[in-house]
């Protein structure tokens, strides 16, 4: 009982399977609360299938087990989902119920360098930006928990960059407990304190990552790790 | 500038078959190639809503069926819209409401005047409720369409964000569906003042454009008929242009798509 407390999301035994289809099977897991998880994994996997359970948005599964986490979740998709009929800033404090809603939205879109663009319509923004502005709709909120599906994944790679630098940034002061799913090895290692490769519904590998931030990817203990983690995903890193 | 003036050019080009189809007119009439008692020339035409006692009356009549067609077209619309909102969102609503409403609108609408003359009389209440039954369906459906579409990754953010049941609708729900419904909502103008000349021209007591269309016909007075026509279409423009402005007032988004 003691450990549920220390724990940020506790999982346990939990089965989702879609039609009779089995996608999570039996998974138990731990997060302490503050720490960064990143969820690997080859396509239908069940990463997203563990997020959107954690997330509450899978009504039409047939479920096993259970999860505790916290009340406070914000999530991050992979596409911005911003209403296009709101302008930015009220997009970014959607829904919130404080008197000072507009000011900390505000004040957030600055943060993450939209600050001119709190008045614009949605469609009139790039890719990366909306990416921004639906990172600022999350973290408003100071999530306990941030649950992100591969958010930075339909982003060109310099984009990509100075996103998850972004992320980095921000989240330093809030601390939420971080569970990023992605495809990408090289993001998991820059920017996770712990790397889970999920396969075939279960947890396959679990990693510690104790660098400290900022990382770059030629550090050795990263090459190997890296090396590893491409090589349970399938994919020989000699070979390319 | 050029451009403009181009695109002025252009506009004009739809001028062209009226234009020819008025000088057609003014040519056979004028130099008396036909001939008749129900032959008019234009100039009568346009003549008759101001020279003629019984030609003025078109303007009274202009003026109430423009009150029923907006007040008929707000009760049935009002009511198209909330029970297009249930059946969009609720399976039980759907269920129990949409199979009666997809069967009743099979009704040709004409069809109704009958049964509603003897319900509601002759009266005043047949034609708004007529008038609402026009404005009725077409907003049904396109709100049901409308709030069924809604995107789901929308929904989740809705859920993901604990929005509250009134905000979803106003913020998520009914945005989301406009689209559909401005599209509903300029064919419900339209079959609503349909509805209400068809109301008033079958009645045909009462003051109204329809009316004033068949005691023009009962007189043999062509000019009176035709200038009513005339004007029924000029008011079907101006409700068809009030519509699509009320739309692009609701949504300022849609601007830069426009």
């Amino acid at each position: 009982m003691n450990a549920h407390l220390t724990h940020a999301v506790v999982i346990r035994d939990l089965s989702r399977s879609f039609k009779g289809k089995t996608v999570l099977d039996h998974i138990s897991l731990d997060i302490p609360a503050g720490q960064f998880v990143a969820l690997l994994g080859e396509s239908g996997s069940g990463k997203t299938t563990l997020l959107r359970a954690l997330a509450g948005l899978d009504d039409d599964a047939e479920s096993k087990g259970h999860y505790s986490r916290p009340d406070n979740v914000s999530v991050l998709f992979q596409d911005s989902r911003l209403l296009p009929w709101k302008t930015v800033i009220d997009n970014v404090k959607l829904g919130l119920r404080r008197p000072d809603a507009r000011a900390a939205a505000e004040a957030m879109l600055a943060d993450v360098g939209l600050g001119d663009k709190a008045t614009a319509w949605p469609s009139t923004l790039s890719g990366g930006q909306k990416q921004r502005a639906s990172l600022a709709r999350s973290l408003l909120r100071a999530p306990a928990l941030l649950l992100a599906d591969e958010p930075f994944g339909a982003l060109d790679a310099l984009t990509r960059l100075r996103m998850q630098a972004l992320l980095m940034r921000l989240v330093e002061h809030q601390r939420p407990t971080i569970i990023l799913v992605t495809h990408d090895v090289d993001e998991a290692l820059l920017l996770a304190d712990r790397i889970l490769v999920l396969k075939d519904g279960h947890i396959a590998e679990d990693h510690a990552v104790s660098l400290a931030h900022p990382r770059h990817q030629h550090q050795t203990e990263l090459s190997l790790l890296r090396a590893r983690l491409l090589a349970s995903l399938g994919v020989e890193a000699g070979n390319l | 500038m050029a451009r403009l003036n181009a695109r002025g050019l252009l506009s004009l080009r739809g001028a062209v078959l009226p234009l020819g189809a008025l000088s057609l007119w003014w040519m056979v009439t004028s130099l008396g190639l036909v001939r008749g008692p129900l032959v008019v020339t234009p100039v009568q035409v346009v003549a008759v809503p101001f020279l003629d006692a019984s030609g003025r009356e078109l303007w009274a009549a202009l003026g109430t069926s423009m009150a029923r067609v907006l007040a008929g077209g707000l009760i049935g619309g009002l009511i198209g819209l909330t029970a297009g909102y249930l059946t969009g969102l609720y399976r039980l609503a759907a269920l129990g409401l949409s199979p009666t409403v997809h069967s009743i609108r099979q009704v040709a609408l004409f069809a109704w005047i009958p049964l509603l003359t003897a319900w509601f009389g002759n009266g005043e209440a047949t034609k708004l409720v007529f008038t609402a039954l026009s404005a009725f369906f077409p907003l049904f459906l396109a709100t049901e369409q409308g709030i069924r579409q809604v995107p789901r990754p929308l929904v989740d953010v809705a859920s993901v964000l604990n929005l509250t049941y009134l905000t979803r609708i106003t913020k998520l729900y009914l945005p989301a569906a406009l689209p559909s419904i401005y599209i509903g909502l300029q064919i419900a103008v339209l079959s609503a003042w349909i509805g209400t000349i068809g109301a008033e021209y079958a009645i045909g007591n009462g003051r109204g454009l329809g009316s004033f269309i068949a005691s023009g016909r009962d007189q043999f007075r062509m000019d009176i008929v035709l200038a009513g026509v005339i004007t029924l279409a000029a008011g079907g423009v101006l409700l068809n242009s009030l519509a699509t402005r009320l739309s692009h007032a609701l949504s300022p988004w849609t601007k830069d798509l426009r």
